[in-house]
């Protein structure tokens, strides 16, 4: 498996960011951006809302968010993108999980406004995940370089837009 | 071992409860969402073991879309050289990256795109801000932050008027977001038409804000201008209003077809019936941009008449003042000084009333008795153009006396000059008549005046703003309102003195922003010279309605519509009766 050390001397030719938005009466949405190293887009998709019903969220229970987040959402999404990014960041240890789902990298930003959700070794250390938390001073090569061009954390918000305005489109 | 998504429970009443709801639907459907199926949930009870149920609760499958964008890097040109820019220019340099926390401009897609890819590519986007801090664009001088606004705004819009006022940079926005599109490859081509002065203050903008982009002027005999025409692999080329009318039988025969046109001083295909505008519409184009300061110089048709040229019949002249708002909105973007630059310098604006000479005010009363007791004789066949010409031979008379060469503004502007000059500033005046630009260079010789009108061959004009900027014995340019009152950047005066008015008050603000503009370095006082119980102070009542309708459909008031200056207006100056049909504007 791929781990940012190796990445180190080579430039990627993209970078993904995965995200789930959760959006009033509509339901979870998520969203995978491919960037080039200048940030601009190269691809994106997104799921149609999962809403899951009374009883999926009694059966589920705690577990509900994770199961989507980790593992319902981003197998589909992940598996539809034509290129390869080394990375994929994520701005919410829930999405970590996905890393079963994908030969890239799974990193959280820990810095993300997005982290606030606590990790989920923490409350369950059987998964077995590969995860790589990025602290924010200890970067080294090209994701350095990046973090000096760019703000990692922006794209979430161009996700959360875009998906906004996936569904408003779609339901005009 | 489970699998995700099929986990067990005990059995107990949970269960049970569970087995009473047979079977278990997940809904209800709400009706926005039709792509989601109702699910039907299998269970099963297992015979060997009566109190374990396996429950099969399996989600639908999750449907993906996929968007595939230009994988186009917006490459820089490399071994660019930063030869050939202007004046006291020194370098590019990169815009400081964007701070996490700090605003983001966001390209938001018009709403007139209709294509889901098209809108997620404008949603995507990095912010402007982004995109400027890379190393490969860079930029003379950090744009403000509504010139990013300005940019996003563009950067999308197939049709499009940026109409800020005069001095927040109209023209850096337009080359910045070009230079985007080009970079994108999302434009090859671009015409720009715009009057014959300004060609060479584009040429130097574009040199400044995108030096790596070539620009071609279309200019010279019929034979040259016919080459220029069919150059397709120039990405940028200007022409000038004047040249369309004539040319547009070139750029037919060019079969030219352009990613972008841009129009500025758009003002100057409001009338969509003059051949300056019908040539424009016939370009063939993909994207219609207009820059104006302003699109609504006296009625609402003058907006009707650009949009024309943007998106025909999109809106007519029958529409309400709210009812245009509602239309054009998405379409034009307008920021005054005021709202976005809070630093700039404040405008000082005063009315200097003055009471005519004595002898000044015997000729103006002659001259004003005579004009209207002929305009009753000629009774039913008087004409609009009759009470023209006593305006003007009117307001002639109150700049100087035709008779004793007096002249009560002359004297003021005396004064004011010698202050001007003591603090070691430079001023303009304007004024409508060439004739009195002259009067006024013979009787200032102490401030060497130099002058900038229509007789002055455009050959000589950037010369003599040079010297006007440079020599510091040089303290007043003398302008007309024709030949200096757009384009131009005179940001280093301090006091701009309007002799007499224009007809036209937007006429009179571009006047005004020669001097209050981006780089005004002090306050910028501007003196109106009207002489009192005249007709300028009449005119001076008509020119402020004209204000107020601008404001009713730019700034969305909902005062009542006003139709521009109408026949009755016009008459009533001199206290005249006419009926007929209004006059559809007067400029």
């Amino acid at each position: 498996m791929m781990n940012v050390a190796e990445t180190e001397s080579a430039m990627p030719e993209c970078l993904g960011y995965f995200s789930v938005v959760r959006i009033e009466g509509l339901g979870y949405c998520g969203g995978y951006l491919l960037l080039n190293f200048d940030g601009r887009p190269l691809e994106f998709h997104c799921t149609m809302p999962v809403n899951p019903d009374r009883a999926q969220q009694i059966l589920y229970g705690d577990s509900l968010e994770s199961f989507l987040m980790g593992e319902l959402i981003p197998r589909p999404l992940l598996a539809k993108s034509a290129l390869q990014p080394p990375l994929i960041l994520v701005g919410d240890a829930r999405l970590l999980a996905s890393q079963q789902w994908t030969a890239s990298v799974v990193v959280l930003l820990a810095d993300s406004p997005r982290s606030s959700q606590p990790n989920p070794e923490a409350s369950d250390p059987g998964r077995s995940i590969a995860q790589h938390v990025v602290e924010k001073d200890s970067h080294t090569g090209w994701l350095r370089d990046l973090q000096q061009r760019m703000d990692l954390n922006e794209p979430f918000d161009r996700i959360d837009m875009a998906i906004r305005e996936a569904h408003r489109v779609q339901a005009a | 071992m489970s699998q995700p998504g099929l986990p067990h429970f005990p059995s107990g009443p949970a269960v049970d409860r569970l087995f009473r709801q047979t079977p278990v639907v997940a809904g209800p459907v709400r009706p926005e969402e039709p792509a989601l199926p109702r699910i039907v949930t299998p269970f099963c009870l297992q015979p060997e073991s009566p109190a374990v149920a396996t429950i099969r609760f399996p989600f639908p499958a999750i449907r993906v879309r996929s968007f595939a964008f230009n994988p186009d890097t917006w490459s820089a040109p490399v071994n660019r050289s930063p030869a050939g820019k202007s004046a006291g220019y020194s370098g590019h340099r990169a815009v400081r990256p964007a701070q996490p926390g700090e605003t983001r401009t966001r390209i938001n897609p018009p709403q007139d795109m209709v294509k889901l890819s098209d809108r997620l590519f404008c949603s995507l986007q990095p912010p402007i801000e982004a995109l400027l801090s890379q190393a490969t664009i860079d930029f003379p001088f950090s744009p403000f932050p509504h010139q990013y606004a300005g940019v996003a705004f563009l950067f999308p819009r197939h049709s499009a008027i940026l109409a800020d006022e005069m001095g927040l940079g109209k023209t850096m926005q337009t080359i910045t977001a070009i230079r985007f599109l080009i970079r994108a490859s999302m434009l090859r081509n671009v015409l720009l038409i715009c009057p014959k002065p300004l060609v060479t203050n584009w040429i130097r903008e574009f040199n400044t804000w995108a030096p790596e982009i070539p620009v071609c002027v279309i200019s010279g005999n019929r034979a040259k201008r016919e080459f220029a025409w069919t150059r397709d692999n120039m990405p940028v080329q200007i022409a000038n209003y004047e040249l369309m009318p004539r040319d547009i039988e070139l750029v037919r025969k060019a079969e030219r077809d352009y990613d972008l046109v841009v129009v500025d001083e758009a003002q100057r295909i409001k009338n969509r019936h003059g051949s300056t505008s019908k040539a424009v519409r016939e370009i063939s184009r993909r994207r219609s941009w207009a820059l104006t300061g302003t699109p609504i110089e006296n009625s609402t048709a003058d907006l009707v008449g650009i949009f024309e040229f943007l998106a025909s019949n999109h809106i007519h002249e029958g529409m309400s003042p709210r009812e245009l708002r509602g239309r054009v909105r998405d379409h034009i973007l307008r920021r005054t000084k005021s709202e976005v630059l809070q630093d700039l310098p404040p405008l000082l604006q005063r009315d200097e009333l003055l009471d005519l000479h004595e002898d000044q005010r015997a000729t103006y009363r002659q001259a004003e008795d005579e004009g209207v007791v002929q305009l009753s004789r000629l009774g039913h066949s008087m004409t609009i153009q009759h009470v023209f010409e006593l305006v003007l031979r009117l307001k002639q008379i109150c700049n100087f006396d035709p008779v004793t060469g007096q002249s009560t503004k002359l004297e003021r502007l005396q004064a004011d000059l010698g202050e001007v000059m003591a603090n070691g500033h430079k001023a303009i005046v304007f004024s409508q008549w060439v004739d009195t630009l002259h009067k006024i260079a013979d009787r200032l010789p102490e401030a060497r005046p130099l002058q900038y009108h229509g007789q002055i061959p455009h050959r000589q004009r950037d010369g003599i703003l040079e010297e006007f900027r440079n020599d510091p014995d040089r303290h007043v340019l003398l302008m007309s309102y024709g030949a200096g009152s757009v384009g131009l950047n005179l940001q280093f005066c301090r006091d701009v003195f309007l002799f007499d008015q224009w007809w036209n008050p937007a006429v009179e603000d571009q006047a005004i922003n020669r001097a209050h503009r981006i780089g005004s370095t002090g306050s910028v006082t501007v003196t109106r010279m009207i002489s009192q119980n005249t007709i300028e102070e009449r005119i001076n009542e008509v020119l402020q309605r004209k204000r107020e309708l601008f404001e009713q459909i730019l700034e969305g008031t909902d005062r009542p519509p006003s139709q521009g200056l109408s026949r009755e207006e016009i008459f009533g100056l001199f206290d005249l009766r006419a009926g007929g049909q209004p006059l559809p504007g007067v400029a």
